[in-house]
């Protein structure tokens, strides 16, 4: 069901003192990635829901524009700014001239708003005659709207596209102060006139950049080549073209509530009228097709909707993007400018280490409640992990942004994935461990045989004893690492089959498994209770 | 700048008792607060009749808190005022047209023709219901085009709520009149940008005062002050709240008064008004309806500024992986220092220059109001290159409801320059001692130690220390 349209009769009114910047001569973007969440999360990101494109990354945007002042005082509008942008971010350098004000607004030209700033005018009301095609016109004065619009015509009152008659309003003009796109606008008061290159900045929201990793394991099992990708999203409706690009490795104090750009008290057509219908629809809906045509009227603020895949995704070649310090962040900068599209997604090259050393270990993290109680615990696969440093001397020592790692083998079937794994941010001289998954052929069977409290003067002890037995059922030899949390007050390991070292927090044993070996562990743990 | 004149006219459209409310000589006058409120003052030019008049005003904020409004003017008194909040619908209109009559003209879908039949509204209940001469009809049940023509609008509908003011007037003529009232969807807060030099410890300030309207009203050429601090609101207005909020509003006027009298009002300085701090804007400004607009209020230069790593445990436990140290930028408000000025609740925005000598963003975070001379800490995030890893080596019991820990905080540093990191550990209870520890300690209160660790360029740092504490 169609309902009125409106045609607007627009009259460019720009009040004269308006210094216009159609556009900037050039911008830099730097992306910082969506990361006050926490946890990245690329179900998050991606669930295409229309909240997300702003709820998303933050981008800093820098822009030279070119500004022609007039002495005195004017407002210089600066049109082209990112649509998502932050406006209380929003700083000039480089103009000679004092800020009274900055603006923002956002007071939007929709119907609805057209309709609500239009009552008491005079508007003409069209009908086309269906059937003859031939259109009638009539003056009117507008009463009220947008929620339903009653219309005074010659002294009496009628409601809009509630006849049933294709009815249009004809406004004569577009009442002052909407705008088809937010505005920013600063006014300012310049002692003399001149032409002058400024830098404005400011943040927005809606683009994003995660770093992915993928790790292809060497022939040798004892080195693998490291490649790191940095992946630029732009939810946004704006393009960036030939834009010298950066992004922001670290995670920085953000405030989402309240670096948002604002949002307008939407004031919506919506064809409210009184009931109609036949008699055999009386029971049913009889608005249910307003209804419909209604909702799909819905006007998103600033990025439009994101309907989960990107319009284009551009893999550049593999020039590596500059990394450098950026206060306590890491900046990588893309080699080249580049073109960022609406709704695009690129990657560019920031990591390529060849031969890194890495150590395949297989460990066991044992979880003390799952065995208590248990007459049969039953035998449990370890975990492959695969343990680097991130030194230059075992072929890394570069910061590792966080990001998703893609670990790939060789087999005899050809390149698999063997896992993938999250990274946090690493800096250069510290430990990284990836967990694969578990693996078949390793397992463990732990198995309480003892559970008993020991009585002191003034408290009770409890005493655990464990057996565990292992085996490896590879066809190669085989680190195994066993880890018992070292947890709770007085915890101490009394007696063990093997000695143990304590890391992290938790009592560690290990093993060196020939092809098809087995062994046993035994030990107790004490502590108070 | 004639809204006002088509609202009069339909003002007077609407009712014969409606009466002038002039647009010249008005004068807007707006307070506005942290937490969505303001009050407008809007003193208008009136032309009263002696005796009853009805006052229509159509232009008041659309978020108006109606039970908070008041009109004062010499020779009059309030007799009644009424806030109409019945919109004007299509549909409403047809509901107050039960049982009156309408006119119906149908359209035939073949030829065009017009036909026009008087009806009575019987019902409007899931579709409307007309007796038209001796038959019962369903209006458009044959799908056939059919206007209706009311006579006129409905009494109490109305495009948007109106407050209308019945009042008394001793004598005729036109004096001004105040309109005072409390309205939503005004707020503001500030937003600072700080550039900060780490090298030269110092930081450049701007603060912004960033005002947002949401009212559905725009406020032309208003005279604009700003309140920071809390104040007390009830949401569910009474007497007795907007007595206070005029009191209060005499004060500030007074105030007012006694500031011009002193020296020179500086754009931007603030007063401070009893428990609150008052900024004026410099200039009369025009706030339009969906507008945000920022006025600058502080401009520092040179503010001693420094940067400090910390990590705080609130209790003794292990971390599998190493944590980030906070990055925190540190500064003062004194005069002193170089800022002197108490800060508005709001946002600070930290940059530093890169390379090319262009700012870029490292963080955010948010203050409270904060009076002059205060030392405030702004985190900006987490140091990738420094880090922290807790390890809880050993817990023992120590007698009845005491315990034993031994902590060690693994520090790294993958920075080339040298550094300290400020470690705090909390969860100290009755009777904390510290039983030994690899550096010396300070004690910031009962149940927290600290410890500033020093770590070398590209190196580690292992602060290990033994606690008991009563529970």
């Amino acid at each position: 069901m169609r309902y009125a349209a409106l045609a607007l009769l627009l009259a460019s009114v720009a009040a004269t003192a308006d210094v216009v910047s159609p556009a900037p001569d050039s911008v830099r973007v730097t992306l910082y990635g969506n990361q006050a969440a926490g946890q990245y999360d690329e179900e998050e990101a991606y669930d295409g829901d229309d909240d997300d494109a702003t709820a998303g990354g933050l981008v800093m945007v820098s822009e030279t524009r070119t500004i022609d002042l007039p002495a005195g005082t004017s407002k210089i509008v600066f049109r082209g700014v990112a649509d998502a942008i932050v406006p209380q971010t929003a700083g000039i350098e480089g103009l000679p001239a004092a800020i009274i004000e900055s603006n923002f607004d956002y007071d939007l030209l929709t119907p609805g708003a057209v309709i609500a700033k239009s009552h008491g005018e005079r508007v003409r009301l069209v009908r086309t005659d269906r059937a003859t095609g031939r259109t009638t016109e009539r003056e009117a004065i507008l009463r009220s709207g947008p929620q339903g619009v009653v219309l005074e015509i010659d002294d009496k009152i009628e409601a809009l596209d509630c006849s049933g008659l294709d009815e249009k309003l004809v406004f004569a003009r577009v009442p002052p102060g909407l705008a088809a796109e937010p505005q920013l606008s600063m006014t300012v008061r310049a002692e003399a006139p001149g032409k002058h290159t400024v830098q404005l900045s400011y943040l927005a929201l809606g683009m994003d950049w995660s770093a992915d990793y993928i790790a292809r394991i060497g022939p040798d099992d004892e080195t693998l080549d490291l490649s790191g990708w940095i992946t630029l999203v732009n939810r946004s409706g704006t393009t960036f073209a030939n834009t010298p690009a950066e992004v922001v490795a670290g995670q920085l104090a953000r405030d989402e509530e309240e670096t948002q750009p604002p949002g307008p008290t939407q004031v919506e057509e919506s064809a409210s009228c009184w009931p109609i219908g036949r008699f055999e629809k009386m029971l049913a809906q009889p608005m249910a097709a307003r209804v419909v045509g209604n909702v799909a009227r819905r006007e998103v603020f600033g990025v439009q909707s994101f309907s989960g895949d990107l319009s284009e995704v551009v893999v550049t070649g593999s020039r590596l993007a500059d990394m450098r310090e950026l206060g306590d962040y890491k900046l990588y900068a893309v080699p080249e400018p580049t073109t960022l599209a609406a709704r695009q997604s690129k990657q560019v090259a920031f990591l390529s280490q060849s031969r890194v050393a890495f150590a395949r270990i297989y460990m066991f993290r044992v979880d003390e409640d799952s065995i208590r109680g248990q007459k049969d615990f039953g035998s449990r696969p370890a975990t492959t992990l695969l343990r680097m440093q991130n030194k230059e001397s075992d072929g890394l020592g570069k910061p590792l942004p966080r990001g998703t790692v893609s670990i790939m083998e060789t087999g005899p079937g050809g390149t698999v994935l063997a896992g993938q794994d999250r990274l946090d941010d690493t800096p250069v001289g510290l430990p990284v461990e990836l967990e694969l998954g578990t693996a078949m052929d390793v397992w463990i069977e732990p198995r309480v045989t003892e559970e008993r409290t020991i009585e002191r003067h003034d408290h009770d002890e409890e005493r655990l004893s464990v057996e565990v037995r292992l085996g490896n059922d590879k066809p190669v030899p085989i680190t195994l690492e066993y880890r018992q949390p070292a947890e709770g007050e007085g915890f101490r390991i009394v007696s063990e089959s093997r000695s143990h070292t304590l890391k992290e927090g938790t009592v560690r044993w290990t093993f060196r498994l020939k092809p098809g070996a087995r062994t046993v562990l035994r030990y107790s743990m004490q502590r108070s209770e | 700048m004639n809204r006002y004149g088509i609202g009069l006219a339909i003002a007077l459209a609407l009712s014969g008792q409606v009466f002038a409310a002039g647009t010249d000589g008005q004068r807007l006058a707006l307070t506005i607060y942290n937490r969505d409120l303001a009050l407008v003052q809007d003193v208008r030019s009136l032309d009263f009749t002696a005796g009853r008049s009805r006052l229509e005003f159509k232009d008041v904020s659309a978020s108006i808190r109606p039970e908070t409004v008041t009109l004062a003017a010499t020779g009059i008194d309030i007799v009644e005022q009424n806030f109409d909040f019945d919109l004007l619908t299509p549909e409403k209109m047809m509901e107050k047209a039960v049982g009156k009559q309408v006119q119906i003209v149908r359209t035939n879908p073949g030829n065009g023709a017009e036909v026009t039949e008087t009806a009575t509204v019987l019902s409007v209940n899931n579709g409307v219901v007309l007796k038209i001469g001796d038959r019962i009809e369903v209006l458009r049940a044959d799908g056939a085009p059919t206007r209706v023509i009311f006579d006129k609008v409905p009494e109490n509908l109305r495009a948007r709520p109106t407050l209308s003011i019945n009042v008394q007037s001793n004598a005729a003529g036109r004096r001004d009149a105040t309109l005072s009232y409390l309205t939503t969807g005004l707020s503001w807060k500030a937003d600072y940008v700080a550039l900060f030099d780490e090298k030269a410890a110092k930081l450049d300030m701007q603060g912004w005062v960033t005002l947002t309207n949401k009212s559905g009203t725009t406020y032309d050429d208003a005279v604009t002050q700003l309140i920071a601090g809390d104040i007390n609101i009830v949401r569910a207005a009474d007497d007795w709240q907007y007595q206070q909020y005029m009191q209060q509003q005499q004060y500030m006027q007074q105030q007012r008064a006694l500031a011009a009298r002193s020296a020179g009002t500086e754009s931007g300085a603030r007063r401070p008004l009893a428990d609150y701090y008052v900024y004026p804007l410099p200039e009369r400004t025009t706030i339009a309806d969906n507008q945000t607009k920022q006025v600058g209020f502080i401009d520092a230069h040179g503010v001693a500024a420094r940067k400090v790593y910390e990590y705080y445990a609130d209790w003794f436990s292990t971390l599998n992986d190493p944590a980030h140290a906070s990055v925190v930028v540190r500064f003062s408000n004194s005069s002193r220092g170089g800022l002197g000025a108490q800060l508005p609740a709001g946002m600070v925005r930290v940059y530093v220059r890169d390379t090319d000598g262009k700012p870029r963003f490292v963080g955010e975070n948010r203050i409270e109001h904060i009076p002059q001379g205060s030392e405030i800490s702004v985190k900006t995030g987490e140091a990738f290159d420094v880090t922290v890893q807790p390890t809880l080596e050993k817990q023992d019991r120590a007698g009845f409801w005491r315990s034993r820990y031994s902590m060690e905080y693994l520090v790294r540093n993958a920075r080339s320059q040298a550094t300290t990191v400020e470690i705090r550990q909390g969860g100290l209870w009755r009777e904390g001692t510290v039983l030994e520890e690899s550096i010396k300690s300070t004690r910031p209160d009962a149940y927290t130690l600290q410890w500033s660790v020093p770590v070398a360029a590209n190196g580690e740092t292992k602060l290990t220390f033994t606690v008991e504490t009563g529970w």
